[in-house]
């Protein structure tokens, strides 16, 4: 699935031509994927990341949650390591940059069909290593939405009412969230967390 | 000290009022139909009751309990004694609707079933008969109750309506209020000219050659400002180094030279915003340390605003550029792709001439598609993976030249200097287009690189020993970008011809004490409006 037609296109005509390969669905946003997926019980996915109407790593968990054994690749334009070490959490079998030739897509979906538990990824090792190496201060689940909802412009009362916590529980998440990334004050903490890449504008 | 009482809420302002006319009601009927001495003790202990539950406190109303224990209390007054109390039983309404309009309909429930329940024991132990419990009140209660419950679910909606709103309200009236503020500072609101100004100010009080100024800025520390030249390198990495927000003091070290380095905290009354380091011959006099640390809080205040100015400024940068990645995503570089699988696709039926060349550009396409995918990283402002400038140039420099088979040297130096993201990701193209080039146009057999991070500046060399620049080289186009790109950072960018052949880049940014913007070599530095894009011009920097 993509939302770009003429990337689809490409794709299946690359299916065709492949033995042992029939696309039996092509969708252009989630939710028509999360539909046909669900319908059509594929052996493969590839599924695209940025998409109008979501990420399409979260159909890809969905898929992973509901049957293990359904292939899928990520095929995406977004670089950087987070992207891919994103797609092996939510547990894809394979991560594929939409640089790479067709066959590169046909033969990841291939070995996907075949081992979907196991992740590849060219550059999987670096960008591990890359991730061990970096000293980015780590937030826990509940400080990350914390700051994400700051980044949204709520102030204290806005995000202890979106979270379902008591006001003096946000207090303190975001004085730990403000000692963590060294800042004193709210536009310091987001200029360091998006420095960081802790939180995505986009 | 604070006291355990607080001043009145609207909720329990109504609240007092429901008690009071809920309680009159009953009292007037009573006294009206019975004898006073009958009605007297129950009302006087309804009243007792209404005052306790409206006494605001600090913590009694952080607990729903209170409306349980209130209607319990007064259903025991009502329903304990004689009949004629009954007629105060309107007041059984007051406790519902204070748990409705605080805590919701659950605790609504809970409160008013206490109030009945409590009837009906005191039906049981007064007459023994479970049945002669009036509940009528009760049920007026809840209904009463869940009303309350109602307005406070809608209340609280508008509520989160308003803060939302609220919190771009607040942005605009800040950003309106900056506008006028700032044109009227001298020192404009550019951490640059404001550092500089204030090393020439310390300048005045004592006598010192070399002297930098490096601000706090969330977990970065940035050199915004420097003065001379000698030992600038290891004055920097002392300001840098003492960033103890807690005890903001002077500190003084020796430098390998004998000569002295004290760092002087900016302080704010937020703490340590930035640091003064200056380097004399001799340990200051305590008057000249006061001298200098008077100077440095006077500072401090225009330099925590810059930053955060800085800051905000940077933010609305990111923001456009995130816009701008998002563009590129959904469109040219989609298109490229798929242009890439068109090619894939005629591939597939190529004779074998044919394909030799389609494979080429395939291959051409699939740079293009990688080299906007790392455009669209940069734009994200995500940077380079760390490892750093030399690491990340070194990579590349491994993988573009294994490619190409050619034999690759690297010298690599990185003296934990620190680079900007934005210059570090100029600096990057950079070299990856110098090395691209060497790739696709150069013929070369081998490929030296050589990338050297340090405090007084960055140099970056690529050479090659292919063909040299002949005359309409295919990649002139890739020359101007790569010298615009210099320029923009203000790094100079030459490109020659190796003696033995070959072409060499070099691009070399030149920044004093490693970091640095605004000059403190007079006190003109403020005087002119400072330009905009400021950021990390070298070409503002002299050096000595």
């Amino acid at each position: 699935m993509d939302d770009h037609v003429l990337i689809r296109d490409g794709l299946r005509r690359a299916f065709e031509r492949a033995d042992g390969f029939e696309v039996i669905a092509e969708a252009e946003t989630l939710s028509d994927a999360r539909a046909k997926a669900r319908a059509l019980s594929p052996e493969v996915v590839v599924l695209d990341v940025r998409l109008p109407d979501g990420n399409g790593l979260d159909l890809c968990r969905e898929i992973r949650d509901n049957d293990p054994a359904v292939g899928v690749v990520i095929l995406t334009m977004l670089g950087g390591d987070s992207a891919l070490l994103d797609s092996h959490g939510a547990g894809a079998s394979a991560y594929v940059s939409k640089d790479a030739p067709a066959r590169d897509v046909v033969a990841a979906a291939r070995r996907a069909a075949e081992t979907p538990s196991e992740f590849v990824a060219e550059g999987y090792s670096d960008a591990v290593r890359r991730r061990r190496a970096d000293s980015r201060p780590s937030l826990t689940a509940r400080e990350q939405e914390v700051l994400e909802l700051l980044a949204e412009g709520l102030g204290i009362a806005a995000i202890s009412r979106r979270l379902f916590i008591s006001e003096s529980t946000t207090k303190t998440h975001v004085s730990k969230i403000y000692g963590k990334l060294g800042a004193s004050n709210r536009a310091q903490v987001l200029m360091t967390a998006i420095r960081l890449g802790l939180i995505d504008q986009g | 000290m604070s006291s355990p009482l607080r001043r009145f809420s609207t909720n329990e302002v109504l609240l007092l009022l429901v008690r009071t006319i809920t309680l009159s009601m009953g009292a007037v009927a009573s006294f009206a139909l019975f004898p006073p001495a009958d009605v007297v003790r129950p009302t006087v202990l309804l009243v007792l009751i209404g005052l306790a539950a409206s006494i605001p406190s600090r913590t009694r109303y952080d607990s729903p309990a209170w409306p349980i224990v209130e209607a319990t209390a007064a259903s025991a007054v009502i329903n304990g004694s004689p009949t004629e109390t009954l007629l105060l039983a309107p007041y059984l309404i007051a406790p519902s609707v204070a748990a409705g309009l605080q805590f919701g309909t659950v605790w609504t429930l809970a409160a008013t079933a206490s109030g009945a329940l409590t009837a009906v024991l005191a039906a049981v132990v007064t007459s023994g008969d479970a049945s002669s419990a009036d509940l009528r009140w009760s049920l007026l209660a809840l209904g009463f109750g869940l009303l309350s419950s109602l307005i406070r679910q809608s209340m609280t909606r508008q509520a989160a309506r308003r803060d939302e709103e609220r919190a771009y309200r607040d942005a605009g009236e800040i950003l309106a209020e900056l506008r006028p503020l700032i044109r009227p500072l001298s020192g404009g609101l550019d951490p640059g000219p404001i550092g500089a100004s204030l090393i020439a100010e310390a300048r005045r009080k004592v006598p010192f050659e070399t002297a930098v100024v490096v601000a706090f800025l969330g977990s970065e520390q940035r050199a915004v400002a420097s003065l001379g030249t000698v030992d600038l390198q290891s004055l920097t990495a002392q300001a840098v180094h003492d960033s103890d927000a807690e005890r903001p003091t002077v500190r003084t070290a020796r430098a390998t030279d004998g000569a002295v380095v004290t760092v002087v905290p900016c302080r704010t009354s937020g703490g340590r915003v930035a640091n003064l380091a200056v380097r004399t011959v001799e340990r200051l006099s305590d008057d000249d340390t006061r001298g200098l640390q008077e100077v440095a809080d006077r500072w401090a205040l225009r330099l925590d605003a810059a930053a955060l100015f800085d800051a905000v400024r940077d933010l609305a940068t990111r923001a456009e550029r995130s816009r701008i990645a998002a563009e590129i995503h959904d469109t040219v570089a989609q298109d490229v792709a798929s242009l890439g699988l068109l090619v894939d696709d005629v591939i597939a039926d190529a004779s074998p001439p044919e394909e030799a060349r389609l494979v080429r550009l395939r291959e051409e396409i699939s740079a293009m598609v990688a080299d906007l995918r790392l455009s669209l990283h940069d734009l994200r402002g995500h940077g380079l993976p760390t490892g750093g400038l030399t690491a990340a140039i070194a990579e590349m420099a491994r993988r573009e030249g294994r490619s190409a088979g050619l034999t690759v040297n690297l010298r690599m130096g990185d003296a934990a200097a620190v680079l900007p993201p934005n210059i570090e990701n100029e600096l990057y193209r950079i070299a990856q287009e110098a090395v691209v080039n060497v790739r696709k146009h150069a013929q070369a057999t081998t490929l030296w690189v050589a990338c050297h991070v340090g405090p007084g500046g960055t140099v970056i060399s690529v050479e090659d020993d292919g063909v040299g620049l002949g005359p309409g080289r295919a990649d002139s186009a890739g020359l101007a970008i790569m010298a615009e790109r210099a320029a923009r950072i203000g790094a100079a960018f030459w490109v020659s011809t190796r003696r033995d052949g070959g072409t060499v880049v070099e691009v070399s940014l030149r920044t004093a004490g490693g970091l640095g913007m605004g000059t403190a070599d007079d006190d003109s530095a403020h005087r002119g409006r400072p330009r905009p894009d400021q950021g990390w011009v070298a070409s503002s920097i002299r050096a000595g």
